[in-house]
């Protein structure tokens, strides 16, 4: 057994209607976790907690048993590579400038643009279907492009021991959700740790390993992507 | 000599002041002048210069500081409650508002020879510094260059957001501290020593933005630089520009002759993209 994510008795308060209380769940190596659920549910902000850009209310958030909070915002970077549900980036930031942002914590924040972190750069994007978006600056890209390349900054670092994605598939077309389940499975295969938040049901059921549905201040489902969605659950997590 | 050096040092605090502050705020159009940092540290000025001894050198510098020190640190506040762009430049119309009125009340009130020595100051000029203040110019404004040089990577990311500069690995507390306070030692002193000299900070990244990119570790040096540059042209222009009838115009005159339609432009640009 690897390294594994653990959340103990985390208090969370999504919003002023919503809070989840107790909430223990553990995310294994070799895994990808889909979290689902209706809007303003909490998904954001569980993954908040955590990548570690929002403190809990209550509880603990374990990495291979150190807590989250104990480290500085470098060192968890270094383990937890993450993306926001919606990034801004200056119009004049190129693709690749952005991208290897990713790689700031483990390189060093005053690190330039080298040949060799390009050359990563290039691979990613290979791998991602994005690489004619190389040389062009963020005020021409589509909202799709854009998504793609905050994917790329968070999959450039091959390091992490966890991968945290705040609904990666927002805005890419059939293709590109293809390249984004083929390279995640890889990494999953890797031995890393993959959660993501998702509106597509069926493309939680191709992607994921597992699948947790989030209701209004409750889970109401955690098991199988193949066999957790039935129709008890949908009506408790999505009213349907 | 010495004031060629000065307009280099106050050109170069004012543009690396407008590059951290556009980091900082994550807005392109954010100008010490623009956005009333210069106007709160005006009011610190003035307070000082009204309330202490004249013999008290460091009184205006000290008071000049601490006004622009907390109008940053307004602003990010502002900034807190509403991301938007516009909500940094409506608050500091709000500000530089309420400084240019509070300064006319305090010019009405007190003695004449106060408001001689207020109308004097608040023009602002690089002549006339005597060798101590150089120094004391000096050592401010390059120590406040290596903050911002030292915090400039970090800074890069925070020009992404605070949520995703933390994501990054930033420690966007201490960054911002440090950027506040490297700010406000420039700002300061700046306006205490040379008065209001405004859209330097907005000019200089902005034109060097088209050219070198937004990339802060490169844009930040450069700004440093070319605001030196610039101030020094700006400063030659208006000593020599109106020699021929034995004066010359306030450097500051220049410096906004040519900002306000760069700031219009900017303004433009970024409405549309």
């Amino acid at each position: 057994m690897g390294v594994i994510l653990s959340v103990q008795q985390l208090e969370i308060k999504p919003g002023p209607h919503s809070l989840f209380r107790n909430l223990n769940l553990d995310f294994l190596p070799n895994q990808i976790t889909a979290i689902v659920g209706e809007n303003g549910v909490g998904k954001s902000s569980l993954l908040n907690c955590l990548s570690g850009t929002q403190p809990p209310r209550h509880g603990t958030v374990m990495l291979d048993g150190i807590n989250l909070c104990s480290l500085s915002n470098r060192q968890r970077a270094c383990l937890i590579s993450s993306i926001g549900q919606a990034e801004q980036t200056p119009d004049d930031l190129r693709v690749e400038a952005r991208i290897a942002q990713g790689l700031a914590a483990r390189l060093g924040f005053h690190v330039l643009l080298d040949k060799p972190t390009l050359v990563r750069v290039e691979k990613l994007c290979e791998e991602l279907n994005i690489s004619h978006l190389l040389g062009r600056s963020f005020k021409n890209l589509s909202g799709g492009e854009k998504k793609r390349v905050h994917i790329a900054r968070a999959l450039i670092d091959e390091e992490p021991q966890v991968y945290i994605l705040d609904e990666p598939d927002a805005g890419l077309d059939l293709r590109h959700r293809h390249a984004l389940n083929s390279i995640l499975k890889k990494r999953s295969l890797l031995g890393k740790i993959i959660l993501v938040t998702l509106h597509d049901l069926t493309l939680s059921q191709c992607l994921a390993d597992r699948t947790i549905v989030l209701a209004k201040g409750f889970i109401a489902a955690d098991g199988p992507s193949q066999t957790v969605l039935t129709p008890e659950v949908m009506q408790e997590g999505f009213s349907v | 000599m010495s004031r060629v050096f000065l307009s280099a040092l106050i050109g170069a605090a004012l543009a690396s002041s407008g590059c951290a502050l556009q980091a900082l705020l994550q807005n392109p159009l954010a100008d010490p002048y623009i956005i009333g940092v210069s106007g709160g540290s005006a009011i610190g000025g003035t307070l000082a210069l009204v309330f202490f001894n004249p013999s008290f050198l460091f009184a205006v510098p000290l008071l000049s500081m601490t006004g622009a020190f907390l109008v940053t640190l307004l602003l990010g506040y502002f900034f807190r409650q509403n991301e938007q762009a516009s909500t940094v430049l409506l608050a500091g119309i709000a500000i530089n508002a309420f400084a240019g009125a509070f300064i006319t009340m305090v010019k009405i009130i007190v003695p004449f020879e106060k408001t001689q020595a207020l109308l004097y100051w608040l023009v602002g000029n690089l002549s006339y510094v005597s060798w101590t203040v150089f120094a004391v110019i000096a050592v401010s404004i390059i120590a406040g260059i290596f903050i911002l040089i030292f915090n400039m990577g970090s800074l890069n990311l925070l020009s992404m957001g605070e949520d995703e500069a933390k994501r990054l690995g930033v420690n966007t507390k201490q960054v911002k501290r440090w950027t506040y306070l490297a700010i406000s030692l420039m700002v300061g002193v700046t306006v205490a020593f040379c008065g209001m000299i405004g859209f330097v900070g907005l000019v200089v990244p902005q034109l060097l933005r088209l050219w070198i990119g937004c990339e802060l570790r490169i844009l930040l040096p450069a700004s440093t630089l070319f605001g030196a540059i610039l101030l020094v042209v700006a400063d030659t222009l208006s000593r020599f520009s109106f020699s021929y009838l034995s004066t010359e115009i306030p450097v500051g005159a220049i410096t906004a002759l040519l900002g306000a339609p760069v700031f219009a432009w900017a303004l433009f640009r970024y409405r549309t993209s």
